[in-house]
């Protein structure tokens, strides 16, 4: 191979390398700090045996099955309710004027800060906790997809209200397939919303899920479950990020984009 | 004899009004206007002039503030069918094909399945696509484009044709193109044309008649019937017959503009 190949190669690659490299230096790092502090720290060869015994004693996959259910359920509805709402306050200027200074004030509040009451009112059962997470996941969401419904180019909604489309067709055959881009962006930025609150939820009020299991770990020092935990929640993180990406990729392949 | 029932689109007294920041701005003075079933009009003027606001209103796309517009008999209150728009920014469905484009116009009209799919096809072929039937909007260039807007629009078989600036974008030659494939489906499918442009040679080319137009405020100000050849190609194109009309509008518009500034 010549050595312009090479260099062909390795900028293909190079993405990927860089990467990897990075994941190895962090893993390093974190080794590094155990060493430095092996009391407070565990590194990831510790974090790997707490998770073998996590699969072996059978309280991992259920803890992990929890939340993710309560993320997807209170994720699900969100998302629904968005899309529907979007629409409709993208649509209707009088519904916006009544609807918009109420989401403003929720959009502010922490749905962290909602916890006290929605123990109150739906106890400490998983309602309470896929509440707390559709509050999250909802706001973002409606922002962004209303942001989408605002920006259809009304050149389209023209060339179809000349080709004879009423506004149930509008709706579905123009303004929804043209805020896709939209709606993907906004489901990326609501599953973070939810999936960040959720573990704040366990950890405040659970008796399962992953929230939960750092809890517990670290009222018992336990720090290899602890960073396990962690760890796991950011991987699970990334895992539903990417999912929606490639979700959007088969979706928006008719859209013009950048590079 | 001769009545306003006889016309296919009928402009009866129409003015439009703004209101801009307080102040009202008259986008198109009392204007009348017949169109005969089967004509093809161009609406020629600088910009400012109403001929925008013209069709749109035609189309139902904009609200006339006095006067009425009547098209096949009925007068216009919103869009409809019996009226296909061209925009000269294409105006396509980005998520949808080709094909899907045109077949988005014939599920309006209630034609599904099979059928759909190869009236689809037809059209396409009308307008030379056919190969492209499965592209998204965004592989195409702009002239390709517009042929596939030409499509949509005749899928929806129209009685009246509005086209605004629709080849303002090209380049010269593909300009030229669509134009001739333009006038030949014409022929064929025999739809009533109104065609905006601010190009005056496009106009002569293209029109039976050329309706000359002014700005502030806008207002009709020449109509010049187009005598040329019903067939018209590249020799018609590059005839003085045609330069001599050209010339006869071009100094309309600019004797206009003079006029403007001694107001």
């Amino acid at each position: 191979m010549k050595w312009g190949d090479w260099v062909t190669k390795i900028t293909k690659y190079s993405q990927r390398i860089f990467g990897m490299l990075s994941i190895i230096a962090g893993l390093g790092i974190w080794q590094v700090a155990e060493l430095k502090l092996p009391t407070l720290v565990a590194g990831p060869i510790q974090v790997g045996y707490a998770l073998i015994a996590g699969l072996q004693n059978g309280t991992l996959i259920p803890d992990v099955f929890i939340s993710l259910e309560r993320v997807l359920e209170g994720f699900i509805l969100a998302l629904l309710c968005a899309v529907i709402l979007g629409f409709i306050i993208g649509w209707y200027q009088p519904i916006r004027w009544i609807l918009n200074p109420w989401l403003q004030f929720l959009r502010m509040i922490p749905p962290i800060a909602l916890i006290p009451l929605v123990v109150v009112y739906l106890g400490v059962g998983q309602p309470a906790k896929v509440f707390v997470i559709f509050f999250a996941a909802f706001l973002v969401m409606l922002v962004t997809i209303y942001q989408g419904v605002r920006q259809v180019d009304v050149t389209l909604v023209r060339a179809a209200r000349v080709l004879g489309c009423n506004d149930w067709i509008l709706f579905f055959r123009v303004i929804l397939p043209a805020s896709i881009p939209y709606i993907f962006t906004a489901m990326r930025l609501g599953i973070a919303a939810a999936w960040t609150t959720l573990v704040a939820a366990e950890l405040i009020a659970a008796s399962h899920g992953l929230g939960f299991m750092i809890e517990q770990a670290s009222n018992y020092f336990e720090m290899p479950v602890v960073y396990l935990g962690i760890t796991i929640i950011g991987a699970l993180g990334i895992a539903m990020d990417r999912g929606i990406l490639a979700l959007e990729g088969k979706f928006t392949l008719w859209q013009e984009k950048i590079l | 004899m001769m009545s306003a029932r006889d016309d296919k689109i009928h402009v009866d007294r129409v003015e439009k009004r703004y209101q801009v920041g307080g102040r009202q701005i008259l986008a198109l003075r009392e204007t009348s206007l017949q169109v005969k079933e089967g004509e093809f009009i161009c609406l020629v003027g600088p910009t400012g002039c109403g001929k925008t606001t013209l069709l749109n209103m035609i189309a139902g796309l904009e609200s006339v503030t006095s006067g009425k517009i009547v098209v096949s008999g009925k007068e216009v209150h919103k869009p409809g069918r019996d009226r296909g728009v061209v925009f000269q920014q294409y105006a396509l469905f980005p998520w949808l094909t080709v094909r899907k484009n045109v077949e988005f116009a014939l599920s309006m009209r209630g034609i599904k399945g099979v059928e759909r799919t190869e009236m689809a096809g037809e059209f396409l072929s009308l307008v030379n696509l056919k190969e492209f039937e499965n592209a998204f909007p965004k592989q195409l260039s702009g002239g390709m484009k517009q042929r596939v807007a030409l499509a949509r629009a005749y899928a929806a078989q129209p009685d009246v044709l509005l086209m605004d600036e629709p080849f303002g974008a090209l380049d010269a030659d593909t300009k030229a193109q669509l134009q001739e494939d333009l006038l030949s489906s014409w022929r064929q499918l025999k739809t009533t044309i109104i065609f905006i442009t601010h190009d005056v040679e496009e106009a002569v080319f293209l029109a039976q008649r050329v309706i000359v137009m002014a700005a502030k405020p806008g207002r009709v100000t020449a109509e010049v019937k187009i005598d040329l050849p019903f067939i018209r190609n590249h020799s018609v194109r590059f005839s003085s017959e045609l330069l001599h009309y050209k010339n006869d509008i071009w100094n309309r518009l600019h004797s206009q503009r003079a006029d403007d500034d001694l107001i």
